[in-house]
């Protein structure tokens, strides 16, 4: 995947979802980095 | 009738933590010494052994869920237990995505054992000795408790060997010590490790501690198991801290005096890598030794750094791939000196053995020589993990990393050029660090995103030995506090808080503000190299779109929404723009279409 820019140019899958306001919000903020990150395998 | 006679030392790894890829190593190269040596030696990973016995149905059925993500992904996980068994412990080719089938695990260990006795929030030592006495109310502990009850009769060794690695498995450490102690109350147990060497003097200081343990080992574990296993009377054997004091000053050990380790007696196929990984040292603490918030670093520049020679590193990757079968290793020293390592692998290749492999490092002058790199590759390196803490050099210099920032995007193009994959362990809250040097920090990693991959993110922590805690000079920007004050660790970035240390207080921004800027890191840095990508990370495709979509069996619908069990994600579904058609959803309008291209894109399902 080609990335290299920012978010400002670019939106994510879950930035459009969350727009559309098909994302639970509670699910977004909550423990986001510990979920994303861990244990890249 | 002769009585069989006792193992002399047992060691175990105790739960609770995630380190659930591979075997951590301090097991089996204390086993092989002390067999070496002529002590009988066995071992038991209890961290591991829970996690494969919580998978199991009858455990799972008994948790009782207190929300739906839980009561959906156990009922999932029950329903489909064997596929999961099959594809993650068993490496079976099952149709179940591996990488799926490990976030699902993951995510049943996070429901398991979150919430229980084992796992309580850790804000203080004297907190982790009562929390090891609590009641055993909860599944997860209930297990936990039988199965180490089993391992301290089943041995009947003389000797029970701890060692604690993490600050997670502090509570369960000392639980298992005092099952231990009422079980058979006549073997010697030690608690050793990371942690005891971090944390030993504060533990012995606490009351209650040699109510659990016989003794506390804060130095290496070697020369102090094998005096134990020989039968040498605790208090004559030195390097322990007793009820009655400190027993005399360790003996000196040297890695060189270590044969390879021996692995037998942990599942060593069944971990939960995709592959079984091989752990390997070539190294005892940290060459540079200089880095002020890093506790080996301290203690390496103490005249403690030890190394193998090529020759005995090589002779330690020939005997265990032999010996486990494996084709990864995975050389886990605090920071790999990359010249050694890569002349012993080429040595073990020229012996006519192919692996590939991994390393931990700094992003080092070194990496700048192309020949060097590729050399790397063609020996076969395949992953770099590394520190990043900024990309400014007044704050690499302040924290004395050694390292110069002007080289850092050379590096990571050299090694996405090479095909070695950086993954970049992230980290917070450096001393002094300014809003913008921590955004232009964060731009190095956006221009450079698509080059390198993220395995944590976490703030600074002042553990003890840290010469940024020992030593007033190191604290420009901040203040430490004393031990007196609790403890500060990553909740919210690692698993079960991470690390754990002194709290700091920042001059300027404060630490929550701090905080915030790295969440706005993760929030913005797109990391290409992972392999699997949370819909977070993924680009949107401006032109996704879907008619229908069959559901992935891991997207669980339940009325108006959908859970994704994999990414603990929770979606509404439109009824105006889409209906429910098992196994999936069609779209009724445009924007539905566009719903589902974008679902797809997430990972919820094919269309």
């Amino acid at each position: 995947m080609e990335n290299n820019e920012t978010r400002e140019d670019s939106a994510t899958v879950l930035d459009e979802l969350e727009s559309l306001e098909v994302v639970e919000a509670s699910e977004l903020e909550e423990g986001a980095a510990f979920h994303a990150f861990r244990f890249a395998i | 009738m002769t009585q069989p006679s006792r193992t002399d030392v047992h060691m175990v790894f105790p739960g609770v933590t995630e380190a659930r890829l591979f075997p951590y190593l301090s097991l089996p190269m204390l086993v092989s010494y002390l067999r070496d040596h002529g002590v009988t030696a066995t071992q038991t990973d209890l961290n591991i052994t829970l996690t494969h016995r919580l998978l199991r149905p009858d455990a799972l059925r008994e948790h009782l869920a207190d929300n739906d993500f839980d009561r959906t992904l156990l009922s999932f996980a029950v329903e489909q237990h064997e596929l999961l068994w099959r594809t993650v412990v068993e490496k079976a080719d099952t149709g179940l995505p591996f990488d799926v089938g490990f976030r699902l695990v993951s995510n049943l260990m996070d429901v398991m054992l979150g919430k229980t006795a084992l796992t309580p929030p850790l804000t203080s030592l004297s907190g982790a000795l009562t929390s090891a006495a609590a009641p055993a109310n909860d599944v997860a502990t209930r297990y936990h408790d039988q199965l180490a009850q089993t391992v301290v009769a089943d041995t009947a060794a003389r000797v029970l060997g701890i060692s604690v690695a993490f600050p997670s498995q502090l509570v369960p450490a000392f639980r298992l010590a005092r099952i231990a102690k009422r079980v058979a109350p006549d073997t010697t147990v030690v608690l050793g490790g990371q942690q005891l060497m971090l944390r030993g003097a504060a533990l012995a200081a606490q009351p209650g501690t040699f109510e659990y343990v016989d003794a506390l080992a804060t130095g290496q574990g070697e020369p102090v198991l094998l005096d134990l296993g020989k039968g040498t009377p605790l208090h004559s054997v030195p390097g322990l801290l007793t009820a009655e004091g400190p027993t005399g000053g360790a003996i000196p050990h040297h890695l060189s005096r270590n044969p390879p380790p021996e692995f037998d007696g942990l599942p060593f196929t069944s971990y939960l890598s995709p592959a079984p990984q091989l752990p390997l040292i070539s190294c005892v603490g940290c060459y540079w030794g200089r880095c002020t918030f890093c506790s080996y670093g301290n203690r390496s520049r103490k005249g403690a750094y030890q190394q193998l020679t090529q020759q005995e590193l090589a002779d330690h990757v020939e005997a265990t791939l032999c010996t486990t079968g494996s084709s990864f290793v995975a050389f886990v020293d605090e920071n790999c000196n990359l010249r050694l390592v890569l002349g012993a692998v080429e040595l073990v290749r020229a012996r006519g053995h192919a692996f590939t492999w991994s390393t931990r490092n700094r992003l080092e002058p070194l990496l700048t020589d192309r020949s060097f790199v590729h050399r790397m590759y063609a020996a076969g390196c395949r992953l770099m993990s590394v520190g990043y803490e900024t990309n400014a050099q007044r704050l690499l210099d302040a924290v004395d990393k050694g390292v110069r920032a002007d080289q850092y995007e050379e590096i990571v193009a050299l090694l996405d050029e090479a095909g070695i994959v950086l993954r970049l362990s992230v980290m917070g809250g450096l001393p002094d660090e300014t809003e913008r040097e921590a955004r232009e920090s964060r731009e190095f990693l956006i221009r450079n995103a698509h080059r390198l991959g993220i395995d944590a993110a976490q703030m600074m922590i002042a553990e003890p030995t840290a010469l940024l805690v020992e030593q007033a000079e190191h604290q420009g920007g901040l203040t430490v506090l004393g031990a007196e004050a609790g403890l500060q660790s990553n909740q919210g970035f690692s698993y079960l808080s991470g690390r754990h240390g002194h709290i700091i207080e920042y001059a300027g921004a404060s630490r929550e503000e701090r905080a915030a800027w790295l969440r706005e890191t993760v929030r913005t840095v797109l990391p290409g190299k992972n392999d699997e990508k949370h819909p977070r990370w993924k680009q949107r495709s401006a032109t996704a779109t879907a008619a229908r979509l069959a559901l992935h069996p891991w997207v669980v619908q339940i009325e108006d929404t959908l859970i994704d069990l994999r990414w603990r994600l929770r979606y509404r579904v439109r009824r105006e723009h889409m209906t429910v058609e098992p196994p999936g959803l069609v779209a009724r309008s445009e924007l539905g279409r566009r719903m589902l291209g974008l679902f797809e894109e997430a990972g919820l399902g094919n269309s």
